[in-house]
């Protein structure tokens, strides 16, 4: 069955007549046509929607978020206090096990001992 | 006059009844017992020093032990010097393994200064030392045990001594310090920043007794050997110069 809308079939779905939405969406030979347009509006929404940046009202709101609700010397720090924390103590020690006394096997060892009576 | 002289007597016998023993054994440690295997007895005047050496196959360790006694111990200053062979380089010759330390410690008396020159474990080699007061004797080494892998030398030569220093200069004023054997005194140097001075040998000669004296500064470094009570200039920093003479000091006698 021919279609009479066949040439109109490329403009956007969502800027279509609400009439011609209305034949696209009744009629059995527009069915696939229907169906692709209504994907790529979807598609189109979708990354519309993904894309959209903060309003100045959004910006303004996490602006003051920053400023005002974490204390000053938190705003710089990009790791969670208790990881970092986690990491400093790690780190303190490996460098006590790298740098302790060696192990007795091989270097010189000299010490003062008690002598038995 | 007669009350200071008897004083100076009593110090003096006193002082030449310091006299100390020192046992130094070579240990073997293996399963769980300890056995001597070498060894000497040093007896002599306090302030005696040793010098130790071992060698079994390829492990050689060499020490030097200043000793001097305190009123409860013996302070010692020791100098340790261990190798082991650890192979050969690509043109055949030998590769050792090294380990240098320079210690102070004070043995009491019931204590032993416990050395593992190559390290502890439950099958190792280990010198002991051990101090105790001697009656006086004159200085004396003796072994007491058959094999002679360790090797004991013992020597006493005065560890005390008075340094002045002046720098050569138009006004200069002496500094007078006390200088302990193998121990580094320090001076003002002038642009020079500080010197380290250090009694770092004593010579019995003629016809005055030598010592060698280190002189340590910011980046220079000098030695001389010169007899006791003459001087010995060292060139310091900007051209300056600082004279030293080094002295017995009261209570040690020359040879």
């Amino acid at each position: 069955m021919a279609c009479e809308h066949e040439a109109e079939l490329s403009l956007r779905y969502d800027d279509l007549p609400d009439a011609l939405r209305a034949h696209l969406a009744g009629c059995p030979g527009c069915t696939a046509a229907h169906r692709a347009l209504a994907e790529v509006a979807a598609m189109v929404r979708a990354e519309a929607a993904a894309v959209a940046p903060p309003t100045p009202a959004e910006q303004l709101a996490a602006l003051r978020e920053v400023l005002h609700a974490a204390p000053l010397w938190r705003r710089r720090v990009a790791v969670p206090l208790p990881v970092l924390g986690g990491a400093l103590a790690m780190l303190v020690l490996v460098v006590a096990l790298l740098t302790r006394a060696p192990a007795v096997e091989g270097r010189m060892v000299i010490e003062v001992v008690k002598v038995a009576p | 006059m007669r009350c200071a002289l008897v004083v100076m007597l009593l110090w003096s016998a006193t002082a030449s009844a310091e006299h100390v023993r020192i046992d130094v054994a070579l240990v073997e440690h293996k399963d769980g017992a300890r056995r001597v295997v070498s060894g000497s007895r040093v007896e002599g005047p306090a302030g005696v020093d040793l010098e130790i050496e071992l060698r079994v196959a390829d492990l050689v360790l060499t020490g030097t032990f200043i000793t001097d006694l305190a009123e409860r111990a013996v302070e010692v200053n020791a100098h340790l010097v261990s190798r082991r062979r650890a192979g050969e380089s690509p043109r055949g010759l030998p590769l050792w393994e090294e380990d240098v330390q320079d210690r102070q410690l004070a043995v009491g008396f019931g204590e032993a200064l416990v050395l593992w020159p190559f390290g502890r474990a439950p099958d190792a080699l280990s010198v002991e030392l051990v101090p105790a007061r001697a009656a006086p004797i004159a200085l004396r080494i003796e072994p007491f045990a058959r094999t002679g892998a360790l090797e004991v030398r013992a020597r006493r030569h005065p560890h005390r001594f008075v340094c002045t220093a002046t720098l050569v200069a138009p006004g200069a004023t002496a500094m007078v310090s006390d200088c302990r054997f193998a121990r580094a005194a320090y001076f003002p140097a002038g642009a020079a920043g500080i010197a380290a001075v250090t009694v770092a040998g004593y010579q019995r000669d003629r016809p005055a007794d030598a010592v060698s004296i280190r002189l340590e500064t910011l980046g220079a470094r000098a030695m001389a050997t010169v007899a006791l009570g003459a001087p010995a200039t060292f060139a310091l920093a900007d051209g300056a110069q600082l004279r030293l003479v080094v002295r017995l000091a009261d209570g040690e006698a020359a040879d």
